[in-house]
């Protein structure tokens, strides 16, 4: 979907329109996903937070800005639903009150950011060759080491580590580069005090 | 290896979390949420939400409910002699299902106008569509005697 034709569903937003708000359900859905991952960082709660999400967004509609970003939107509601219930499980459990409680620097927006990079870079993932959509599923995902990324490939290591890896982290800069991600990602990778997300550990040439 | 590297494989490494995750499972754009807030899936997570205490105060209500019920049961199988027929303040006769041997052991007015017609060993409802067949075969009258045979249920 173009970015003018998000804009008229965006518009009709406000007035009721539900078929917009549907159209943007199939569009955003995904990336409410991923944010509501990079909140809870439990995969139990997912649905239980997308769902609520998204039933107080239908019912908020009136109130929503066509100039704000619809996702900082979403998440800014997200946000709202994670805390409530990291606050109801508290209560049932003191147990967990620590490990439920969203980190206080994690805002809306710099989710928001997150989940779009990710779901960016699952799409260029996916448009990958195989064989380097295995590379990075068994060398990233998986975390093997590449010594046994090379065994299954059938290549040796070297070439893996110095050619092959190297080509695929290229690809992947570009495809994000052409989506206009990468800049604003790296660039918020640099506003932190370290990297967001641990690099994995091992045998890093 | 440049840095914007090492971050591509750190964010990688975070794409693999969220898929391990179900974060990137498919989305199935054709159930809104906002039209089914409540399905067997979002149950189980709203269960899964439920506090220990809760889950426990809950699982103690259900087992003394379903207790309960089952004593219910069993004190009411355990007498099969007794009348399942009451006769209320209102003259309102309450018939229950009962076994065709235990029909036997009524008082003889109510016992004896009924009868097991499907043969199935009970006598309730499911005996009065053999009883209609029977009359319509015999007499062809079957408005009169249907009545006939309500009054003879409720035994008035």
């Amino acid at each position: 979907m173009d970015e003018a034709a998000e804009e008229a569903l965006l518009r009709r937003v406000p007035t009721g329109d539900d078929a917009a708000f549907e159209s943007l359900y199939a569009l955003y859905a995904q990336r409410v996903r991923l944010a509501a991952w990079r909140f809870c960082r439990r995969g139990d709660q997912i649905d239980d937070l997308t769902n609520e999400t998204w039933c107080r967004a239908y019912r908020l509609r009136p109130d929503y800005d066509p100039t704000r970003p619809f996702f900082s939107w979403l998440c800014g509601i997200l946000h709202n639903v994670w805390r409530e219930q990291a606050r109801k499980n508290a209560a049932d459990s003191s147990d967990t009150a620590a490990d439920d409680m969203p980190a206080d620097d994690l805002s809306p927006d710099d989710v928001a950011a997150e989940a779009e990079m990710l779901a960016g870079l699952n799409d260029c993932v996916s448009r990958l060759d195989p064989e380097e959509q295995s590379l990075v599923r068994w060398r990233f995902f998986d975390g093997e080491p590449l010594r046994l990324v090379a065994q299954k490939l059938g290549i040796a290591e070297a070439t893996v580590r110095e050619i092959r890896l190297p080509a695929v982290m290229v690809k992947l800069q570009r495809c994000l580069s052409k989506k206009g991600r990468a800049d604003r990602f790296f660039s918020f990778s640099s506003a932190q005090a370290g990297p967001p997300f641990q690099v994995i550990s091992g045998d890093e040439p | 290896m440049t840095r914007n590297t090492t971050q591509l494989e750190a964010v990688l490494t975070e794409l693999g979390n969220a898929r391990a995750a179900g974060a990137l499972n498919a989305v199935d754009a054709g159930r809104l949420p906002w039209k089914s807030p409540v399905d067997a899936g979002s149950v189980d997570v709203v269960i899964a939400r439920i506090g220990p205490r809760r889950r426990l105060a809950w699982g103690m209500a259900i087992a003394a409910s379903f207790t309960a019920a089952v004593v219910a049961l069993w004190q009411f199988e355990s007498q099969p002699n007794q009348i399942p027929v009451t006769n209320e303040n209102t003259n309102a006769l309450v018939l229950a299902s009962r076994d065709a041997g235990a029909v036997n052991d009524m008082p003889v007015d109510v016992a004896l106008v009924l009868e097991d017609f499907n043969q199935d060993g009970r006598i309730d409802g499911e005996d009065i569509q053999p009883y209609l067949d029977r009359v319509r075969r015999s007499s062809g009258e079957v408005g009169t005697d249907t009545s006939d045979f309500v009054r003879k249920l409720l035994g008035s």
